[in-house]
């Protein structure tokens, strides 16, 4: 697996190393420059200074000797001269040439008075920069020696030794640079990294079946603190959300486990005892298929919610008569509970699948049948635009509404009787998401319990 | 035995109530949380049957109560959760056993009992008095190898005796075990009932191993 650490430690020791190679080879060749422009400095007075010293005297040629000496021109120097006509006939040479009877080096003197210099080779291959100019000496009142030719050969070999020992030096240092280099980006890269690796062993640390750890963000750098952050985000959202999927799992087991405990007993009790198996004892069965039933019906809607394959078919409903129908059927309940209903239902249709209507007023008028207090009201308003029912619930808190439209959630954790699974809500709040309205519930000052459904988009 | 179910699902408690009571158990019934405590603290169950999620006041917490205050009857818990935490947050808070709805009736009785045997200090379900075997498991009681055939209330009083061998029961005590709270038997239900069982388990001829002390009541023992 490819590792961060061990590709910015290559990554950053080619860069490096190729940088110290490259700024080496600079300086290497800055230092070149540099040092043959003084060297030429150096050579351009030299020639200019055998100029200046030449001179016509009496009709013969002469160049200072005082000047020759002091520039290394005199017998065993290291500086060699030649001044000849323009035809190459040889005017003066340097005593450091005496010796030596061939001529300095072939160069091509220019046409201009102006001196150049040019690099070049003695004939024993000893490699020189050259001087060359073209001059008229001081004093030539016959005009003998016109237009002269000065040639000044510097010999480079040991500037060119210097060169050598600064570029042993700087592949030296360069080498050692780069040695230093790996472990110090190494180095710098382990604890650069450490926070990130911290955070990556944290992270692997946190098991897929225990979604309750979190990841310290205290001392993290500002770059990772946000991922941490974010991460404990998503932490919490995916426990919040595995524990209501388990909730739910356990729920529906729960649900399903109380009317199989009953069916058992009821079928063993007829198993064991044939007088048990009697009409009574079948009809009792029966209700408990029954109650399985409308739980298996529920959760099935709500699967197919879910899978958003629930079919829809809108047809124009009334409102009035739709919602006086399902308040009907729950108006001897509520008469036995004494309970009343307050209606302002305006006389307008919409255009809703009648099932699913029905289904949410059903489950919203028996909630509230079933849980308003004897006595109390219900209240229920009504438009093409929304609908809205609120009934006194005392025990409900803030924190119960949270989890009011939590699958199988109810006050009472304890559920004897099949009558209410607690997937009501649930069941309101898909089929109102399915028809594309929302659904929301509050609870007032006074413990008013109130559900709002809005029909955001109501097709005509 | 004297059992206590605690159960909130109506259907659910009057038919394991009426079951348990065709096998011979004298059964009570609560329906929710505070009324199963109030009924385990003021009768002497042999065993309790304690729903998990109880309207009023949940099985747990009934049981904390209940085993705070000093009370061993043994309990078994009824659930419909079946994780694993759950089972260990109820064998923790004081429960004796544990049993996942649905449960086959069979099941149930047979951890009862076994609650009943351990909390009596017996491994199996055997019991001997003299030439008398009993098999608490079995519903069956033998004489010397010759099997006594006898009524389910008659195998409870049998069972209610010689689980207490040479202890003196009065009348009070075997109707408690005997008897559940909404029987009501008639006054001399219980001289009748050792009657009868005197008949079958000690035929003329053979000594008797039901004995009455005047005045205090009954005692089962060999002599």
């Amino acid at each position: 697996m490819r590792s961060i650490r061990s590709h910015l430690t290559k990554v950053l020791c080619l860069s490096i190393g190729s940088l110290l190679v490259l700024v080496g080879i600079a300086i290497f060749f800055a230092a070149r420059a540099v040092l043959f422009d003084q060297f030429d400095a150096t050579l351009l007075a030299k020639g200019r200074a055998l100029v200046t010293a030449s001179e016509i005297d009496g009709g013969d040629f002469e160049v200072d000797m005082t000047v020759q000496d002091f520039a290394g021109f005199g017998a065993g120097g290291s500086e060699y001269f030649e001044i000849c006509h323009p035809d190459g006939e040889l005017v003066e040479r340097s005593p450091s040439l005496k010796k030596s009877t061939a001529r300095l080096l072939e160069i091509a003197v220019p046409d201009h008075f102006e001196p150049e210099i040019h690099p070049g080779k003695l004939a024993d291959g000893t490699p020189v920069r050259v001087f060359v100019q073209k001059y008229t000496p001081k004093g030539d009142k016959k005009k003998r020696f016109q237009e002269l030719h000065l040639v000044v050969a510097s010999p480079v070999r040991n500037l060119q030794l210097n060169l050598i020992g600064l570029a042993l030096v700087l592949a030296i240092a360069g080498a050692m640079a780069i040695s230093l280099t790996i472990p110090m980006v190494r180095l710098v890269l382990k604890r650069g990294l450490s926070p990130l690796e911290n955070l990556s062993s944290e992270v692997s640390g946190i098991a897929a079946d225990d979604l309750t750890k979190r990841i310290g963000t205290a001392g993290l750098p500002k770059e990772l603190e946000a991922l941490a952050t974010r991460l404990n985000a998503t932490l919490a959202k995916l426990e919040e959300s595995f524990g209501r999927e388990r909730r739910f799992s356990s729920n529906a087991a729960h649900e399903l486990r109380t009317p199989l405990a009953e069916l058992k007993t009821l079928a063993e009790l007829g198993a064991t005892w044939p007088e048990e198996a009697n009409p009574d004892r079948c009809a009792e069965m029966l209700t408990v298929i029954d109650e399985l039933e409308s739980l298996l019906e529920k959760l099935s809607l709500l699967a197919r919610a879910d899978a958003g394959s629930l079919p829809i078919q809108r047809e124009p409903v009334s409102l009035r008569a739709s919602i006086l129908a399902v308040v009907d059927r729950f108006r001897r309940q509520a008469e036995q509970r004494e309970l009343t209903f307050k209606t302002e239902i305006a006389d307008e249709e919409l255009s809703i699948d009648p099932v699913l209507w029905n289904a949410i007023l059903g489950n919203l008028i028996g909630n509230a049948v079933h849980y308003t207090a004897v006595g109390g009201s219900i209240q229920m308003e009504s438009t093409a635009k929304g609908f809205v029912i609120q009934n006194p619930a005392p025990d409900l808190t803030d924190q119960d509404l949270a989890r009011l439209f939590d699958r199988f959630w109810r006050k009472d954790e304890a559920r004897g009787t099949g009558e209410h699974s607690g997937l009501g809500l649930s069941i309101v709040n898909a089929c109102v998401a399915v028809l594309g309205g929302t659904c929301k519930a509050d609870l007032s000052p006074t413990g008013r319990f109130r559900v709002v459904i809005s029909w955001n988009d109501q097709p005509r | 035995m004297r059992l206590l179910v605690v159960e909130d699902a109506p259907r659910l408690r009057a038919n394991l109530g009426l079951a348990l009571t065709k096998m011979g158990h004298a059964v009570d019934l609560a329906e929710d949380g505070p009324e199963g405590e109030s009924m385990a603290r003021m009768n002497p169950y042999e065993a309790i049957v304690l729903d998990r999620m109880l309207p009023g006041k949940d099985g747990l917490s009934v049981l904390r109560d209940l085993r705070r205050d000093g009370h061993t009857t043994p309990i078994l818990l009824l659930t419909a959760l079946d994780g694993i935490e759950e089972k260990v947050r109820g064998l923790g808070d004081g429960a004796d056993d544990y049993l996942t709805k649905p449960f086959a009736l069979a099941e149930l009785v047979a951890r009862l009992e076994a609650l009943v045997r351990r909390r009596h200090g017996k491994a199996d379900s055997k019991l001997r008095i003299g030439p008398l075997e009993i098999d608490t498991a079995g519903k069956s009681a033998a004489r010397d190898g010759v099997a006594i055939f006898l009524t389910a209330r008659e195998f409870s009083l049998l069972e209610c005796l010689a689980r207490r061998p040479g202890q003196v029961l009065s009348r009070a005590q075997i109707e408690q075990h005997l008897y559940a709270e909404l029987d009501g038997p008639q006054s001399n239900a219980v001289d009748a009932a050792i009657y009868s069982l005197r008949r079958k388990i000690s035929p003329e001829g053979t000594p008797p191993l039901i004995h009455t002390r005047r005045g205090l009541g009954y005692v089962m023992e060999a002599r």
